[in-house]
């Protein structure tokens, strides 16, 4: 009888260890590109970058070396935190030909906040906005959920090798160690 | 006996020497196109690709004179595509790699186009067709961005959902 009840509570253990790492990776894996898909050029307004004001495409530019294209929902604190968090990461990893761009969803309403979130933090990274906003077709191209407040994708030869999304800032250290993983491999 | 056992080394000798000559011819084949680029599966030595622009005016005139002898390529992704385009384009994404065959037309003048800074994903896909034998292909000068900064006319559902 002792017997039955462990083993039931063992097999119950097992099932919620389970449910938790599927909720766990379906936490991990809601908003953006999957691992292995292949990134779109995608046109978006350049705010703070060397093309700011006009049109542009950093997928396009930043070719195959590897980069992280980050995306946020709305601004404020928490997204102004991540933003300097991930140009600090490009900075340890420019001289490596690594390339970072931030983009806020919310569209050109949120070009003075980047404006001065760029300059009054120095950031080094372009800053850029979807022109049609939430409903700019990069959202479905890049498979953006609007409900989650941030996405990153860590890239190299235009594939996703890394997706980070619905983070919060201090948990920014996962989008450093997948770039810091995809960065050793990318060593000749 | 005799016989067999001295037979061994004289067949693996033989066989020995045949290998190597296999290998050396491979080895002076691969020097002999080690400076090769195949077009079309023909090697050409010392190929270096050069892209031939199209001006947006040009190819804007063209269109108006309904010119049958040009199809205008668009490398966007389907979804950029279907949202907006230059009237009359196809779809034909930038890859990593072509898959063959390719569909296009070869009889006529490909107009290939992207949304890119300076003609990336156009010209080397202009670059990837030439290799499979597509020897008339132009890369619209200022590609997306200077089409629609020219004002020029696209179509597709955002303009569709603006008017």
């Amino acid at each position: 009888m002792k017997n039955a009840t462990t083993r039931i509570a063992a097999a119950a253990a097992t099932c919620c260890a389970v449910l938790l790492a599927a909720a766990a990776w379906a936490q991990s894996s809601i908003s953006g590109l999957q691992i292995g898909s292949p990134t779109a050029s995608i046109p978006v307004l350049d705010v703070t970058g060397q093309y700011a004001g006009q049109r542009i495409c950093y997928v396009c530019e930043f070719q195959d070396v590897p980069n992280v294209l980050a995306f946020f929902r709305e601004t404020g604190d928490e997204t102004a935190d991540l933003i300097r968090q991930l140009d600090e990461l490009y900075l340890r990893h420019k001289h490596e030909d690594f390339k970072a761009v931030a983009a806020i969803v919310v569209g050109e309403e949120a070009s003075p906040w980047l404006e001065e979130l760029s300059a009054s933090a120095g950031l080094e990274i372009p800053l850029v906005v979807f022109r049609r906003g939430p409903r700019d077709v990069a959202m479905r191209l890049y498979e953006i959920d609007p409900e989650v407040d941030n996405t990153f994708l860590v890239t190299v030869n235009r594939f996703v090798v890394d997706n980070v999304s619905g983070i919060a800032a201090d948990e920014f250290g996962r989008v450093v160690d997948a770039t810091e993983q995809m960065m050793a491999q990318n060593t000749p | 006996m005799t016989h067999g056992a001295g037979g061994l080394p004289s067949i693996l000798a033989v066989g020995l020497a045949g290998a190597l000559l296999a290998s050396g011819s491979a080895l002076a084949q691969d020097d002999e196109f080690d400076d090769c680029v195949f077009v079309d599966g023909e090697c050409i030595e010392g190929y270096v690709y050069v892209a031939e622009f199209v001006s947006p005016q040009e190819l804007k005139s063209l269109m108006e004179a309904e010119s049958d002898d040009i199809v205008i390529v668009d490398t966007a992704a389907e979804l950029i595509f279907e949202d907006e385009r230059i009237p009359g384009s196809v779809n034909f994404p930038w890859v990593h790699e072509l898959s063959l065959p390719v569909t296009l037309p070869r009889d006529k003048t490909l107009v290939i186009y992207c949304a890119c800074n300076d003609h990336e994903d156009s010209v080397d896909m202009a670059q990837k067709l030439g290799l499979v034998g597509y020897l008339d292909v132009k890369v619209l000068e200022g590609g997306w961005f200077e089409w629609l900064d020219l004002g020029y006319e696209t179509v597709g559902l955002a303009v569709e959902e603006t008017q």
